[in-house]
């Protein structure tokens, strides 16, 4: 299934349609007219008697029975009013609208070193193996063997110092290359609860309308519809396309975790809710339960996703010193040394 | 010293690139990578904001904090970068202050650039001028 956008204004429109569909078959079909009735009589007595009414706001009608035809339409309509919230309330941006944002750490990480294993992108996310890296840039990790190279010559106990450093900011780059290739990961599974949020919202509205639908006018017999919440899929789909697409970007440092691997240990469940019932009423409630379930569901992964960002922000505060390598200060040393300490002294010297 | 003059000046030659090239590109770049990466909070509400609008999800803090830690990284390491080159220049300059046939020639070689036979084609700074480090806090 395709992944469509649906805006607030969709969303409004799909809960007026549940909300239209609860009202027209609420009057239509016999059973639930009858339950309406009684609940409107209930309602107008409380309200008349001064207690909290069933319906938000209800108010006894000034004329006729609260359970004549034209009365009862309208204490449906206030019944059901706050559906379309129900559905505004997923309304997000467009995720695709933030696939910038998860490329230019994917950018990042390509110039800091390209990754050559990985040939093709998968469909749905963000590009992260052809993505290119800054303009112009030649690779971080080219350029400390080309440094090195032009200290062939070179000795000392600072040019040694300047080599060892070149050798740790090497292993700094895979590391940081890992970091944003992290952060991309982690955004683009944000991205995803959004996308199958959606989904998932869209589907339990136009289910509900349907099972609305097909509830008989005389006989009341319970009508069903399955749908499965995609958003419990969302992190191992993305975590997927990074297993089987993309290898390559997983690098195999020490002690370090990606976000793929940390996201990969979780799983999937599959999640299924039913919009089900042989009259009005209990269509609604199911409708309910399956958006609670989905805002639950929804939150399982969120924190999911925490729960690895947390782990992210803990691995680097272990390697902090290894991601971002200050200069030794045997090389800083030589920056005001003057050429006898550099060459007599032995610091930085041509062999 | 072991060498003098042009021979001297071939192996300064060699940490000129270092200083005037290599370091300073990448500086240039971890400041590209720094500036890029801060830029991403312009998208922040629209990948974070809650559903319905009210406030911003679970994820947002503490992936935004480790957002910026990464655009400081990326900051700091350009201006690491920068001050390595500050140094590596700094030897080029003593020792060819001490050697005026050395210094002649290095001058001359890199009067307008560096000199093709001192550094690979792909040894070059990005076009344009380097971004300024974005740091500080968040």
């Amino acid at each position: 299934m395709g992944y469509t956008y649906r805006s607030i204004d969709d969303l409004q429109k799909l809960g007026e349609r549940v909300r239209d569909a609860a009202v027209k078959m609420t009057m239509k079909q016999e059973e639930s007219y009858a339950a309406a009735q009684v609940e409107a009589n209930n309602d107008a007595t409380r309200s008349q008697t001064g207690q909290l009414t069933q319906v938000p706001g209800y108010e006894a009608p000034a004329s006729g029975r609260p359970d004549d035809d034209g009365n009862l339409r309208g204490y449906v309509e206030q019944s059901y009013a706050g559906v379309p919230a129900m559905f505004t309330a997923f309304s997000v941006p467009n995720p695709d609208d933030c696939i910038p944002m998860a490329n230019t750490f994917y950018s990042a990480a390509v110039t800091i070193e390209p990754s050559l294993e990985v040939t093709h992108q998968g469909d749905k996310f963000s590009a992260p193996l052809l993505t290119p890296g800054a303009n112009g840039a030649t690779p971080v990790g080219e350029m400390f063997g080309f440094m090195s190279l032009h200290m062939k010559n070179w000795d000392g106990d600072a040019a040694k110092a300047f080599e060892r450093y070149l050798t740790k900011l090497g292993l700094a780059a895979k590391l940081q290359r890992e970091f944003a290739t992290s952060m991309g990961v982690t955004l683009d599974a944000q991205l995803e609860i959004r996308r199958r949020m959606l989904t998932d919202v869209w589907e339990i509205g136009e289910k509900t309308i349907k099972v609305l639908e097909s509830l008989d006018g005389w006989c009341t017999s319970k009508q069903s519809a399955q749908t499965t919440l995609t958003v419990a899929g969302a992190i191992a789909a993305v975590v997927f396309v990074f297993a089987t697409e993309g290898a390559g970007i997983a690098v195999a440092v020490e002690g370090i975790q990606s976000a793929a691997t940390i996201l990969g240990a979780g799983g999937q469940e599959k999640t299924e809710a039913e919009i089900s019932g042989a009259t009005v009423p209990p269509v609604i409630t199911s409708m309910v339960n399956a958006l609670t379930k989905l805002r639950k569901t929804i939150d399982a992964q969120e924190q999911e996703l925490v729960s690895c960002i947390q782990q992210l922000a803990a691995t680097l505060r272990v390697n902090f010193d290894r991601v971002l390598v200050e200069a030794p200060s045997d090389f800083v040393n030589a920056g005001t040394a003057s050429v006898d300490t550099l060459d007599k002294g032995r610091q930085f010297y041509d062999r | 010293m072991a060498l003098s003059g042009y021979q001297l000046a071939a192996d300064l030659s060699e940490l000129m690139a270092i200083g005037k090239v290599d370091l300073p590109a990448l500086g240039a770049t971890y400041a590209g990578l720094n500036h890029a990466v801060n830029t991403t909070t312009d998208h922040d509400t629209a990948a974070f904001s809650m559903p319905g609008g009210a406030g911003m999800s679970a994820a947002y803090q503490s992936w935004s904090d480790l957002r910026y830690e990464l655009r400081n990284i990326f900051g700091t390491t350009a201006n690491n970068m920068q001050t390595a080159a500050t140094v590596m220049i700094h030897v080029v300059e003593a020792y060819a202050a001490s050697d005026q046939g050395a210094a002649d020639s290095l001058h001359a070689a890199w009067k307008d650039g560096p000199p093709v036979n001192a550094v690979d084609k792909d040894e070059k700074i990005p076009p344009g001028d380097a971004p300024e480090v974005v740091a500080g806090n968040w």
